[in-house]
């Protein structure tokens, strides 16, 4: 299976995502490498974290050397950062994704069109509640490469509502759906009460989903154990509630760990 | 904080029905406010309460066992409670499902 290597991508400054898409694309039509003739994978990511705008390249490892060389040769001032974990989805390769509904047409003939379509794709997505992430895989549509332990650090919400508050249930003939969700090893799992991020400051501004995902994202990043991202995150809304917490704010952070299965060692604060 | 908005609360008995009109942050201090207020009109059983939260800016689960209760006790005494909300609260009563079971009139473009 193909490892990657995931870099942060520092673009000149003034350079759009035109010029950036057009590194990137020629990507696609890299030679295919080894004895089995395969084309090495490559992942392009966008992220636009409350405005904030982040360019993320996953790279084989076969070519994790020469690429963000070769790339920051041809554009003067790009920098490349290695990172070992990253907050992001989980990588899906053509043949994992289920389409729900229409999705943007991305033409690839040029780097405008490529940077247009992911563009659009950003702004049909919904940012009230989490990060937005554009990932463009370049690469055939083979069945999964990628070891998804070594890559399942994510920050994302899960799907909801599933059924109605408790004490509700006798309220509605509609039974509870059931949502299943497969953790790989050391996976966390973040449940929170609304008094979370509805703890409000002395301004009048809330905690919010878009601090905790960034927060939540700060610990993965760190790589801490879990006890200690949730004592960083009690400390983050005592401090940001003002004259103190005034709303039931529970929150409860799962770790799976497989028996048997060792989990990896985490950096200590 | 001083100033921090809370909630305000004001009836209006009309000849088709009693509305109720919430601005504000509806969070747990205002709950014991908004109580009071459905309870005195639902006073006499009028058949239809309107609950106006067009001007609710903020709406904590709270606010949300209040409107699940307003609804209940409507239902006893025999009386129809419709809630108009804005978008805040439509988007916030979308989140847990309760748009399942309360009596929602569409929000204000």
């Amino acid at each position: 299976m193909a490892d990657l290597q995931w870099f942060e991508m520092h673009p000149p400054r003034g350079l759009d995502l035109a010029a950036v898409t057009a590194l990137v694309r020629p990507l696609a039509d890299r030679p295919r490498t080894g004895f089995g003739g395969g084309v090495p994978l490559v992942a392009f990511e966008v992220w636009n974290i409350g405005g904030q705008i982040r360019y993320l390249l996953g790279v084989d490892h076969r070519l994790a050397r020469s690429v963000p060389v070769e790339l920051a040769a041809q554009l003067p001032g790009l920098a490349f950062v290695l990172v070992r974990w990253t907050v992001r989805p989980v990588l899906r390769l053509a043949a994992d994704v289920r389409l729900h509904g229409t999705t943007a047409p991305l033409r690839l003939d040029t780097a405008s069109a490529v940077s247009a379509g992911l563009l659009a794709r950003l702004r049909e997505v919904d940012h009230s509640h989490e990060a937005a992430v554009v990932q463009w895989v370049l690469g055939p549509a083979h069945p999964r490469r990628a070891r998804p332990t070594q890559f399942s650090v994510a920050v994302r919400e899960l799907p909801g509502p599933t059924a109605l508050p408790l004490g509700l249930h006798h309220m509605s003939a509609r039974p509870p759906v059931v949502h299943e969700e497969a953790l790989q090893p050391g996976d966390q799992l973040l449940a929170y009460a609304d008094g979370v991020t509805d703890a409000v400051n002395d301004e009048g501004e809330r905690f919010g989903v878009d601090r905790l995902i960034d927060l939540v994202g700060r610990a993965l990043n760190d790589e801490l154990p879990a006890p200690e991202s949730m004592r960083r995150l009690v400390r983050a809304v005592v401090t940001h509630q003002f004259e103190g917490l005034q709303d039931d704010a529970t929150a409860v952070l799962l770790q799976w760990q497989p028996p048997g299965h060792a989990l990896a060692p985490r950096r200590r604060p | 904080m001083a100033g921090r908005p809370g909630l305000s609360c004001e009836v209006s008995r009309q000849a088709a029905a009693v509305h109720v009109i919430a601005t504000g942050e509806f969070d747990h201090r205002s709950r014991e406010l908004f109580d009071r207020t459905v309870h005195a009109a639902l006073a006499g059983g009028p058949p239809s309460i309107v609950l106006d939260l067009t001007g609710v800016t903020f709406l904590s689960s709270e606010g949300m066992s209040a409107l699940v209760s307003a609804t209940d006790l409507a239902r006893e005494t025999g009386s129809t409670l419709e809630i108009t909300p804005s978008r805040f609260v439509l988007r916030r009563l979308e989140f847990v499902g309760l748009t399942q079971i309360l009596n929602l009139s569409s929000p204000p473009r």
